[in-house]
């Protein structure tokens, strides 16, 4: 059971929606919310901010509202910021609105026996504000808020 | 690169920005300071709000640029690594 654990990782699923600010505004011009997009997020407690697929988050027409130096192998490179909303179907945590979400390039990453995208990182800003039990023993993870 | 111009405005005006609205975010689109908010929320909503879906920049007021983010296992190529021992 341990197993199912350590090959997918802490992942759960997740919504990637507009920010409700952008839904708004365009529900008031009479244009269409372009539909949520589906995959899995991966808690990633060595990741300083929480972060978005940026193809995902382009797909659905957020434009950038800032710039962040992400540290790689390479060196540090500019990566976009963007506003974004998380839900989370089938748990009870409350959605999520980011004001600053980093866009990441994580196409091709497939999780493991779910066959999902990873479209998302739940970074230390995030997991600052909820209790995480990371159970090894029984493959499970606990998020309390 | 996306918003270069807003990045520049940012730069050229911070030390005057500074002595007023330290630790505000600025909304800044183009050339212009639009605003300055207590959170980036506030200030995403006021920029959608008034200007539509367009590159916008929001970055809070302060001395310190030097904030990075860090993803060292995507970074490094670990995430679904599948290692087994």
């Amino acid at each position: 059971m341990a197993g199912l654990l350590v090959d997918i990782g802490p992942v759960m699923q997740v919504l990637v929606e507009v920010p409700s600010p952008l839904a708004a505004s365009l529900n008031s011009a009479g244009m269409p919310i372009p539909p949520p997009a589906s995959g899995m997020a991966l808690i990633d407690t060595g990741a300083t901010r929480s972060a978005v697929d940026d193809t995902v988050i382009k797909t659905l027409g957020v434009q950038p509202i800032g710039i962040v130096k992400v540290g790689t192998a390479g060196g540090m490179v500019n990566q976009s910021l963007y506003s974004a909303k998380f839900s989370f179907p089938g748990t009870n945590l409350p959605a999520m609105e980011f004001a600053q979400l980093t866009g990441v390039n994580l196409q091709g990453h497939i999780v493991p026996h779910l066959n999902a995208p990873l479209v998302a990182l739940i970074g230390r800003d995030i997991l600052s504000k909820f209790v995480m039990i990371y159970n090894g023993p029984a493959a499970s993870l606990t998020l309390g808020f | 690169m996306p918003l270069e111009r807003e990045l520049a405005t940012y730069q050229a005006n911070l030390a005057d920005w500074l002595k007023s609205y330290a630790g505000k975010f600025a909304l800044v689109v183009g050339d212009k300071l639009e605003g300055v908010f207590d959170t980036p929320q506030n200030a995403y909503a006021v920029g959608v709000e008034r200007f539509g879906n367009i590159p916008m920049l929001i970055k809070q007021i302060r001395e310190a640029q030097d904030e990075a983010a860090f993803f060292p296992a995507l970074t490094l190529g670990l995430i679904n690594a599948n290692l087994h021992v």
